[in-house]
């Protein structure tokens, strides 16, 4: 199906919804071509490809929001599918007690179209294949060298095609064609039935010129180099009250989870509380201090690092609004929460481009998209002077967060003791249990490094992944509370 | 064209290029209504048509997802996924498709159209909000999710069959009075300190199943129970896990009972058949022919019929699940797991124990009660090593009675050792299937007593 086709289809449903006369009404056409590659143990495990394609549509009756999906592309089904979708908010609107309101915004008809430098299909599948065995091999006489077996090495490759083509009844009309290609690892370590996990998710969009530039060979060798070192050497860490200093790998999931969730405004209105959750914030913390002057923390759609785009990139949200950077946090203080158009007209503001949605067949929410603490002016040296008793946590494993979002946990994976301002021995599981307000206004210097990984962030009813990057620089918490080795 | 019609065309185009094909044609329809604050925020209804497809040819394998129905679409697609499979290696230990055809055992119970009616669905949610308001709640969020799904599969082994089944899901969790205050002494920063949540689910695959009242009335007493919790303590306590706490935990059971977990060195049951895994009075059997359960199906993917499985017996770990080409590998009989890639649990039972609900309260002197898990995230899957966050109703046991709401705590185990650990199981198993199950197994669960959990809070 064509661009062409995609217009074609939308227009159609459009059509049938103009006759139904709702409030309001959007269409989206969307067409997803995945392959991913199963890579276990030295053997290309499975292949498995995925090519999804239809249609969604909202709309707005009665103040009450209905939704619709369907894939058979036909006359009678997608008519049907409007049907459904109205007779859906009006049924429900018999117990809805306040009206459902849309933001007003400024609509535009655009396309946006990202062309990978090297396709997907120019790359030969033996070349793909290699690239994994290599990564495997490579693993495998790290391993050798550091003297550890490494009995699970599960490697998955995925490249994801997504076009999109959007219109609402407000004057929107948007279309899209996004290249998507994603690493991700997990890989065990053993030594003397002792053992330890390494996993890694790495991606942007872009096509197959990605795969160059993160350097993966370079990366898996000073992987496994760290894994072997951990089960070799690493020591019990300290415990009780002393310095910090995180990762911007760590401290990216940190802020993700920590500010870019609670920071979502339908979890603050408590639609989501029965799945992703609720919020530690109420909307009266807009303008309140929540940590140090040293933090800023922003969510950018549009952001390109290094020359590359964003794993979260998108230049207009799934409701047709342009996208822009949010600074959720500015110098420590609460300065704005993610917004959708239902949202932003409840707090009487705009939509900052918030909504977006995993496929044609859920319903558009509020996600983020590249979450990140902005770098400081501090060299990473800088932050280990003075610190007379700490840890260096370079990246962790195991994290999880109560729902209000208010008590994280991270455990060290890659972590050093610092002794005198100088980095020592490599200590073994560090547990740091943290409230929110806390973590941020424990900061009191923050480096001018970033670093990044890749996740695939969940949140809705049925649950929706969507890629984002998480990031930060290298930052120093002061007097916080480790709870020595986890496990 | 009908998803039969897509399914048998996709099925002889297949043919054409491989030594053998599985086509899976799904024909789903939903139904979704999504509440919050006491009301409904979002209802949905789709109707799609689902083709799984499984491609082998000269030991390579290719398995596809598509949601497309034209002919000449599928036609162009399957050209091309044959032009790509010859690029591939052997796979190791592949096996060839189980040799129908088979006979199935009719699961009961696994079918009722009515989930689909609209109107009386929201019936549903109307008495589950209501009941749990009646019982203490200040707000009542969740969701009710109904299918009606045919399945059709074919295969190349003389496997031809069909299934219809449907399910429908209500969960609900109410919160009753929060407090807001300072969010830590020396800030004026204000901000939600504690909610008080409870959470309740009831599933089956009928609207006869369904217990709204009941589920609302649940919640909403947790919920109330819940307000005014006192700080939790750091250290081991004796914990009664509630059934959604219970089916979180065994649902990771299954998962990691799958042999392309064990296979991957990914589970902490790698090399532990006919070891001692679990106490002795734990059994747990997977099951996909359960009446009325929300996995059940006659057969797998590859066309094998399902059949119970025992995975952990008295406590010895028994079996793993397969398809053919991890039974080949582990030299062991087909389970009707398949998954083409994963094996998978249809349903997971566990055997009921003889303790009454408030006997396993009764034995527990400086304990936990534990309504909810949630974020249960692994340090370490192939030692067992995970956390997760404790909700919806965690209390502290005192001389055997639930005395008051603990709120800060986090949960900090290794599952083999949680296994072992216990030592009361209640005398009912009841269906049990949430959002927080992240394994995504339906798991009939009784409500269980295991001693000695290791507790964490967070500094201040």
């Amino acid at each position: 199906m064509n661009i062409k086709n995609m217009e074609d289809i939308t227009e159609l449903t459009s059509r049938f919804l103009e006759k139904e006369n709702p409030s309001y009404y959007e269409v989206k056409y969307q067409e997803d071509l995945e392959t991913s590659y199963i890579f276990k143990n030295s053997q290309l495990y499975a292949i498995s490809t995925r090519c999804e394609k239809g249609i969604g549509i909202r709309v707005l009756v009665n103040g009450s929001l209905g939704f619709g999906a369907t894939n058979v592309l036909q006359k009678n089904s997608v008519e049907n599918a409007v049907k459904e979708s109205i007779k859906s908010a009006r049924v429900s609107s018999r117990l809805r007690k306040t009206p459902i309101r849309f933001s007003e915004e400024k609509f535009e008809k655009k396309s946006w179209v990202i062309k990978p430098k090297i396709s997907f299909e120019d790359v030969a599948e033996e070349n793909k294949i290699n690239l994994l065995r290599e990564i495997d091999r490579i693993a495998l006489d790290v391993a050798e060298e550091k003297k550890i077996e490494l009995p699970a090495r599960n490697i998955f490759l995925t490249e994801i095609a997504t076009r999109k083509y959007f219109l609402n009844s407000d004057g929107a009309e948007i279309s899209s064609e996004v290249p998507r290609i994603e690493i991700f690892w997990i890989f065990v370590g053993k030594k003397d039935g002792d053992s330890e996990e390494e996993t890694r998710q790495i991606g942007g969009v872009g096509g197959w010129e990605l795969i160059k530039r993160w350097k993966l060979v370079g990366e898996i060798k000073e992987r496994i180099g760290i894994l072997g070192n951990i089960l070799h050497e690493a020591k019990l860490p300290p415990k009780g009250k002393i310095d910090v200093v995180m990762g911007g790998k760590l401290v990216g999931l940190a802020v993700h989870e920590s500010t870019g969730h609670p920071y979502e405004a339908d979890r603050i209105l408590g639609r989501e509380s029965a799945q992703a959750g609720e919020s530690f914030v109420t909307p009266s913390l807009l303008g309140q201090r929540i940590g140090s002057e040293l933090v800023t923390v922003v969510d950018d759609p549009t952001f390109i690092f290094n020359r590359m785009k964003s794993y979260g990139y998108y230049l207009w949200d799934e409701e047709g609004v342009k996208a822009r950077r949010k600074i959720l946090i500015k110098n420590g203080i609460i300065n704005e929460f993610l917004h959708n158009r239902e949202t932003a007209a409840k707090f009487g503001v705009k939509s900052n481009a918030s909504a977006r949605s995993a496929s044609y067949s859920v319903e558009p929410l509020i996600r983020m998209s590249n979450t990140f603490m902005i770098p400081g002016d501090f060299k990473f040296n800088e932050l280990l002077e003075g610190i007379k008793l700490g840890i260096y946590v370079k990246t962790g494993e195991e994290w999880n967060i109560d729902d209000r979002r208010f008590n994280m946990r991270n455990v060290g994976k890659e972590a050093y003791l610092i002794k005198n301002g100088e980095l020592k021995n490599l200590v073994r599981r560090p547990v740091i249990e943290i409230k929110t307000p806390t973590f941020y206004h424990s900061i009191d210097a923050v480096d001018k490094n970033l670093d990044f990984i890749a996740a695939t962030c969940g949140k809705g009813d049925p649950v929706q992944g969507v890629p984002v990057w998480c990031g930060g620089p290298n930052i120093r918490l002061r007097n916080i509370g480790v709870l020595g080795y986890g496990r | 064209m009908d998803a039969r019609e897509i399914g048998l065309y996709a099925f002889n185009e297949g043919l054409k290029y491989a030594d053998e094909v599985a086509v899976i044609a799904n024909e789903i329809q939903e139904r979704l209504t999504r509440f919050a604050n006491n009301e409904p925020t979002l209802s949905t209804k789709s109707s799609r048509i689902l083709l799984n497809f499984l491609f082998k040819k000269n030991k390579r394998i290719i398995q596809t997802y598509m949601e497309i129905i034209s002919k000449e679409q599928i036609r162009n697609y399957l050209k091309t996924l044959a032009s790509r499979i010859k690029f591939l290696p052997e796979h190791k230990d592949y096996a060839e498709l189980p040799e129908g055809p088979f006979k199935y055992k009719k699961v009961k119970d696994i079918f009722d159209p009515k989930v689909l009616d609209t109107a009386k669905n929201l019936k549903s949610i109307d008495i589950v909000i209501n009941s749990a308001l009646k019982n203490g709640a200040r707000r009542v969020c969740g969701s009710f999710k109904t299918s009606l799904t045919k399945t059709y599969l074919f295969t190349s082994k003389r496997v031809e069959t069909l299934s219809n089944a449907t399910t429908a899901i209500l969960e609900l969790r109410a919160l009753a009075k929060e407090k807001i205050g300072k969010l830590l002494p020396k800030l004026k920063l204000e901000g939600k300190i504690s909610e008080a949540s409870g959470a309740s689910t009831t599933c089956g695959t009928r609207i006869s199943d369904l217990k709204p009242k009941e589920a609302g009335e649940e919640a909403g007493k947790l919920a109330k129970l819940s307000e005014n919790p006192i700080r939790g303590k750091e250290g081991r306590y004796d914990v009664v896990f509630g059934r959604n706490a219970a089916a979180v935990v065994f649902s990771e059971v299954g998962k990691y009972f799958s042999a392309f977990f064990v296979d991957a060195n990914l589970s902490c049951f790698t090399n532990k058949l006919n070891e001692k895994v679990a106490s002795e009075i734990v059994t747990i059997c997977e099951d996909g022919t359960i009446a009325g359960g929300i996995g059940s199906v006659p057969f797998d993917e590859e066309g094998y019929p399902t059949q119970k499985n025992e995975l952990i017996s008295k406590g010895i770990a028994k079996n793993y699940l397969h398809n053919s080409i991890t039974a080949r590998k582990f030299k062991a009989k087909l389970t009707g797991n398949a998954g083409w890639v994963i094996p998978f649990p249809h349903n997971i039972y566990v055997e009921q124990g003889n303790w009454g609900e408030d006997e396993l309260v009764k034995e527990v002197k400086r304990g936990i009660y534990i309504n909810n898990l949630g974020y249960l995230r692994y340090q370490d899957e192939m030692k067992g090593d995970f956390s997760a966050v404790v909700r919806d109703g965690v209390f502290l046991i005192e001389n055997g009675e639930i005395t008051k709401p603990v709120w800060n705590l986090r949960l900090n185990a290794n599952l083999l050792e949680l296994l072992k650990n216990i030592e009361g199981i209640s005398k009912n198993s009841i269906q049990t299937f949430h959002w927080w199950m992240e394994a995504k197994v339906p798991v009939f669960t009784p409500k269980i007593l295991v001693r000695g959990i290791r507790f964490t809070l967070p500094t201040k």
